[in-house]
């Protein structure tokens, strides 16, 4: 027998020599700088900026309520006086609100407030995308809603006909901040929740993007596995530019930017903040090796892999394609989902087209 | 002064395939790459003034491996035994087993179960031929634990070679 020290010496270059790393450059330097931000100089100054601002709005709320109402220490009287009412009693999510607010505008190392397993969808010039606004980005004609169909795990899963059903759904074990906070729902608040599930829930897609994407389908759920890794599974359909244009505007409209604020649990960095999911695609966009002649699927993950977007480019949605994907990844724990026809089921209007 | 672009571009293909053999996953070994040079961009202040900025990015590259591995975010595995070569590890042509058994894609199959430390070991000790003092200070470990690491593993990988080799094939 060879020694073995030169059989793994062999083997170890061979395999190196198998790499085809004539691309391995490209466009590098530039995710790297996406994601460890721009200047990490001012990186530092803007959450330091952020973390202040914070504090000086937590500080302004805590005096306005001292100053209008009672103490929070002393019992309330009976009755109160005149404009001591509700109306100017901070309740113990509002000063959480604002701080998520302010936040969700700051640099991404700001250490995020949003539980693990949630995905806020920031929306800096469009309508919230929630029940409350059917309309959608701007008037684009809602779609039929279809119904969710539970999952293996349906018992625990906290799937919703909408993300605002999702939010008001979601336990408060698991963050009851954001979901009972005014900004899941209120008309004119920038958040609009798309993926809302509780650990170990599953599934929460949003039909609201359904609606307000004309016809493409586009789905979101956070799953939080046991490893503590939380995943964000998107699922866009359609044509390719109307899929990539959904993704990287969120309304099939350019003009409408979309941030997408991703918190993993454990996460050393908060790499995905502030980032539109667009500029995350090109890290790592592979085509899957499945072509069955009704559509090809795409896929990109971020660079912590936590974070997975699949796209279809064209064609209806089978269930070969299905099980290809779950034995391509091998995540079957995690991905199984995917094989929710709730979120594969093509549209049917993009089907007819 | 390089600037990070410029040293990525340099750096990137032979990084990449460290990466890979660390990973034994073309993908991961490219997410493997960009998480270690986005550690680098935001160090970069500091790596552009070290006198062996490569080594200092091969750290990263090696540590940030081991530490996904600790994490378990690796779900997929290889499988005990479904890789290995089809067929059997039957004699060879010449007659000599040993060399058929030995098969390279065997041994890469033994090497991607390893635990990643020892991996590691390996990797920096016959593809980037580095010393055991060095591997430490790539581990950030002590040499002695390099050598007592390297020499588990080898055996390891030994002792799975002779029992294929002898016919007790899995």
């Amino acid at each position: 027998m060879k020694d073995v020290e030169e059989l793994v010496r062999a083997v170890l270059h061979e395999r190196a020599a198998d790499v085809d790393d004539g691309d391995a450059a490209a466009g590098l330097a530039e995710r790297a700088r996406r994601a460890g931000g721009r200047s990490p100089v001012r990186r530092t100054v803007a959450t330091g900026v952020a973390a202040a601002a914070a504090v000086v709005v937590v500080l302004a709320v805590h005096l306005i309520t001292d100053a209008s109402g009672p103490s929070s220490l002393a019992p309330a009287a009976p009755g109160g006086l005149p404009g001591r009412g509700p109306a100017t009693t901070v309740s113990s999510g509002w000063p959480f609100a604002s701080v998520a607010t302010l936040t969700s505008t700051s640099v991404g190392v700001t250490r995020s407030p949003f539980p693990p397993g949630r995905v806020p969808l920031t929306s800096q010039a469009a309508a919230p995308l929630t029940p409350s606004h059917p309309q959608g980005c701007r008037g684009f004609p809602p779609a039929t809603p279809s119904t969710p169909e539970p999952g293996p795990d349906a018992g625990s899963a906290s799937a919703g006909p909408s993300a605002g059903a999702g939010a008001a759904s979601a336990p408060p074990a698991s963050g009851s901040a954001p979901s009972g906070s005014p900004s899941a729902t209120s008309p004119g608040d920038p958040f609009a929740w798309i993926a809302l599930s509780p650990p170990p829930a599953v599934v929460a897609v949003s039909e609201d993007l359904d609606q307000v994407l004309d016809g493409i389908r586009f789905g979101g759920q956070s799953i939080d596995p046991p490893d503590g890794r939380s995943i964000t599974v998107y699922v866009v359909t359609g044509p390719t530019a109307r899929a990539a244009a959904a993704v990287a505007a969120g309304c099939a409209r350019p003009d409408v930017p979309v941030r997408i604020r991703y918190v993993a649990r454990g996460a050393d960095a908060l790499t995905g903040v502030g980032e539109t999911l667009d500029r995350s695609l090109p890290a790592s966009v592979r085509p899957l090796a499945v072509d069955d002649g009704g559509g090809r699927w795409l896929s990109g993950t971020d660079a912590r892999r936590n974070r997975l977007c699949l796209y279809l480019d064209h064609g209806p949605v089978t269930g070969p394609m299905k099980r290809d994907l779950w034995i391509r990844y091998g995540d079957a724990v995690e991905l199984w989902l995917l094989d929710s026809r709730t979120l594969l089921e093509p549209d049917p209007a993009w089907a007819r087209g | 002064m390089v600037t990070f672009e410029e040293f990525v571009a340099g750096q990137a293909a032979g990084l990449l395939r460290l990466a890979y053999l660390l990973t034994g996953d073309r993908h991961l070994a490219e997410d493997l790459l960009q998480t270690a040079m986005v550690k680098v961009y935001r160090r970069w202040r500091s790596v552009e003034r070290a006198v062996q900025p490569e080594a200092y990015v091969r750290r990263i590259l090696v540590n940030t491996s081991i530490t996904w591995r600790r994490r378990h975010v690796w779900l997929e595995r290889p499988t005990a035994t479904g890789s290995l070569p089809d067929g059997g590890l039957g004699a060879g042509p010449d007659g000599d087993p040993a060399e058929e058994l030995a098969s390279r894609e065997a041994v890469w199959q033994l090497l991607l179960r390893l635990p990643p430390r020892a991996r590691a070991v390996l990797v920096l000790r016959f593809f980037e031929d580095l010393d055991d003092a060095t591997i430490a200070q790539v581990l950030g470990v002590a040499p002695s634990t390099v050598r007592s690491t390297a020499s588990r593993a080898l055996a390891g990988l030994r002792a799975e070679l002779t029992t294929m080799a002898t016919g007790g094939v899995r």
